[in-house]
């Protein structure tokens, strides 16, 4: 009986063993439905650098449901694999989830020099500084000295912006700008006597009396995350002063006591007495459902909004027809540069690799594409007019007014610590709205954030 | 009397149902909402979350189906949450028996030490796991994913099986040795089957937690065959893009199966829960 039991106990515990070794190490690749290549992880990336002709290129991107830059992306990478067949081949993993999620699977990769070739740090440019720092992104300057061909393609305010001092560049220059702006419901303009989109910021905040006086509520604003449609148009409006703007051109600002941020503070402050009641705690989500439902006049939004105008998953039908874009009232966008970066973490043929795929996707052929799907405009592409006739009236008005725009400022988003960010906004906005803090208040936590952030990186 | 004892018996059995459909209402309500807004146009469930679906709206399905393969989510998910659980249970209960019946030196230390792994955040410990994943090169198999969630299932299991399997009266294993039952005999005959009830419940928490796991899941795995369920959720809600009516109905889509299978094996589940229990 007792020699029965322990061979059940050895029975069970190699089936354990058995189903453990069938569930791990099992390195073929499979085909999932919205996967266009799946990635074999990590660690295997090494063996298959070395072990085929063909090279192998670890990317790991986000996607969502419909983001016009995911969309045209994942075209991109189609077009490289095929284009470079036996050559080379994108190993994409793509991952659903905020940009906050990609980035902990980056820093954990980091940790193990195991990240992959291709990576999008977006708006966190503490971790940029940490990867530079300890030698894990590749040199691209050499590159494109180089390459007169790509260079061309690429925006020279970029070139010119991510040369460091001492030459090197570790970022890809992009191609174009998707930049800021706000949309407009023209119709409910219309119902409100306004004609058009205000050019000054008296002007804009007529034009919120008016449509409140219409019962149209002018703004859709929230104040979850980082808050950031009331935090565009605050910005914008500090951006309207030189003194503004010498302030957002500071990267990670440790005093937010100035006259001129005051102000913009007021201006937050006021532009959620022209908002929905759910405002307050809201989400984008909620605030972007009131825009698409007609319910509020104005949302300030990036161009990868665009394609939302006319999915009807968020918008009625037609509704596209209706919406503009304009610039900020002093006719000032948002937008910060900023591109891929390869890492160095690989052999030199994967690297050579990345940065072949960087330059076929800064090609004319891709970055029309990302005009057309997601609003990055190129400064040295010209739109073509055949494209241009088929586009939405928001997506027009984004083309013409990136033309003759004055002035284009960061977002605070790649220019502020992140503890204001992913702390004290998104907490003390609330408070701040609804009058719990003052604005001095709201200041001296700015500042205090700002503060640990810098005793955090030391 | 009769009358007024036949009143009060109407009464207390009213009390009874109010309660019931309370305790009800409260269970059911989350399920039905979700189920609810599976109908609903992404419009409808921000504009008016509580309000009834106006049309029989599936297109939250198709696109459900249509982006991510979700069969197969659940299929790991039952793979991952599954094994872990059986591992869990097995290993955790011969360990709180060992540490519940055995005496040797540093035996409340080693509880302890094991124990408290609970007051870890999983947040703090996701470098080192990874770590120690890529170096078995268990990076982006389901393995890796088991082998985390028994480990985190560690602490309450062996807190639950070893404060269990200490309530027993030491007088029924010691009627067993005196009937000659040795230590594998009195573990797997006596002490296991009274321990069923301790078992169901280190079962359950460790397999609500390894189901519903996003964070390890998202970062220790890379392709489709390895993602699971809760992955799946976040794909239709990013920062700049929402689709509730998606994420409803692959919501729906991930809970109905467990569903049926409950509702199909409630009553062995519900005798798994009280089975072996010691009375008296």
């Amino acid at each position: 009986m007792k020699k029965k039991h322990v061979i059940r106990m050895i029975g069970l515990a190699m089936a354990i063993t058995v189903a453990l070794a069938g569930c791990g190490g099992n390195k073929e690749t499979g085909a999932g439905d919205n996967q266009k290549v799946e990635s074999s992880g990590a660690e295997d990336t090494a063996q298959e650098e070395s072990s085929g002709e063909e090279v192998k290129i670890p990317v790991i991107v986000t996607t969502g449901t419909n983001d016009g830059m995911d969309l045209q992306m994942q075209e991109a990478f189609d077009g490289f694999n095929e284009a470079y067949k036996g050559k080379y081949q994108l190993d994409v993993e793509y991952m659903a989830g905020s940009a906050d999620d990609y980035r902990s699977k980056l820093k954990m990769l980091n940790t193990s020099d195991s990240m992959p070739a291709l990576i999008d740090i977006g708006t966190e440019p503490a971790f940029f500084d940490l990867l530079v720092e300890n030698g894990r992104l590749a040199d691209i300057a050499p590159y494109l000295e180089n390459d007169e061909e790509w260079r061309s393609w690429l925006m020279p305010q970029g070139i010119e912006e991510l040369t460091r001092e001492d030459g090197t560049m570790y970022m890809v220059p992009p191609t174009g700008l998707q930049m800021v702006g706000i949309y407009y419901n023209k119709e409910l303009f219309e119902q409100a006597g306004i004609e058009k989109f205000p050019e000054t910021w008296d002007e804009f905040w007529t034009a919120c009396e008016k449509l409140t006086a219409e019962g149209i509520t002018p703004l859709s604003l929230m104040t979850a995350e980082t808050a950031w449609c009331p935090m565009l148009g605050m910005t914008a409006y500090l951006g309207g002063s030189q003194n503004g703007r010498d302030f957002m051109s500071v990267r990670y600002p440790d005093n937010f006591d100035t006259s001129e941020f005051k102000e913009a503070v007021e201006i937050l402050k006021k532009e959620f007495e022209y908002t929905t009641a759910d405002a307050v705690g809201g989400t984008y989500a909620l605030a972007a459902n009131h825009f698409f439902s007609g319910d509020t006049a104005m949302i300030a939004n990036g161009p990868w909004m665009m394609p939302s105008l006319s999915d009807p998953d968020y918008a009625p039908a037609g509704f596209e027809q209706k919406v503009g874009y304009a610039p900020f009232p002093g006719n000032l966008m948002i937008g910060s540069i900023a591109g891929w970066s390869v890492t160095s973490c690989h052999d030199q043929a994967v690297v050579d690799g990345a940065v072949e795929f960087m330059k076929f996707y800064s090609s004319p052929k891709y970055a029309t594409q990302r005009a057309l799907k997601s609003g990055q405009l190129s400064s040295v592409i010209e739109f073509p007019q055949e494209e241009y006739d088929k586009l939405i009236p928001a997506m027009k008005d984004c083309v013409d007014i990136s033309k003759e725009v004055e002035i284009v400022l960061p977002s605070y988003q790649s220019q502020w610590d992140p503890v204001n960010q992913n702390d004290v906004f998104g907490r003390e906005i609330p408070n701040l709205v609804t009058g719990s803090i003052t604005t001095e208040d709201f200041i001296e936590m700015l500042n205090k954030g700002a503060a640990q952030y810098k005793k955090d990186i030391e | 009397m009769n009358i007024l004892k036949a009143r009060k018996q109407i009464g207390q059995r009213i009390f009874d149902y109010v309660i019931m459909g309370i305790v009800i209402i409260i269970s059911v309500f989350p399920f039905l909402w979700v189920l609810m807004s599976s109908f609903k146009t992404n419009n409808q469930i921000l504009s008016s979350s509580f309000s009834l679906p106006t049309s029989f709206f599936t297109d939250g399905y198709q696109i459900a189906m249509e982006r991510v393969n979700i069969f197969s989510r659940f299929l790991t998910s039952l793979i991952v949450a599954g094994s872990s659980t059986l591992i869990s249970v097995i290993i955790y209960s011969m360990a709180g028996y060992v540490l519940a019946r055995t005496n040797f030196k540093g035996k409340n230390t080693i509880f302890m030490v094991l124990i408290s792994s609970m007051l870890i955040p999983a947040n703090a410990m996701v470098q080192p796991v990874y770590f120690v994943i890529n170096k078995l090169g268990l990076y982006d198999t389901k393995a890796a994913l088991i082998l985390v969630y028994t480990g985190f299932g560690m602490a309450m299991c062996l807190f639950l099986m070893r404060n269990f399997y200490l309530s027993i009266p030491q007088e029924l294993e010691d009627a067993a040795y005196v009937d000659g039952a040795g230590f594998l005999k009195r573990y797997t005959m006596i002490m296991l089957p009274l321990g069923k009830s301790a078992m169901a419940s280190s079962a359950i928490l460790t397999f609500i937690f390894s189901w519903n796991e996003f964070m390890y899941a998202m970062l220790l795995t890379a392709r489709e065959k390895n993602r699971t369920l809760p992955l799946t959720i976040k794909y239709f809600t990013s920062t700049f893009n929402f689709n509730y009516s998606a994420m409803f109905a692959a919501l729906v889509l991930c809970i109905l199966p467990t569903m049926i299978v409950y509702i199909i094996l409630q009553e062995q589940i519900a005798e798994s829960m009280v089975a072996g229990a010691v009375k008296g």
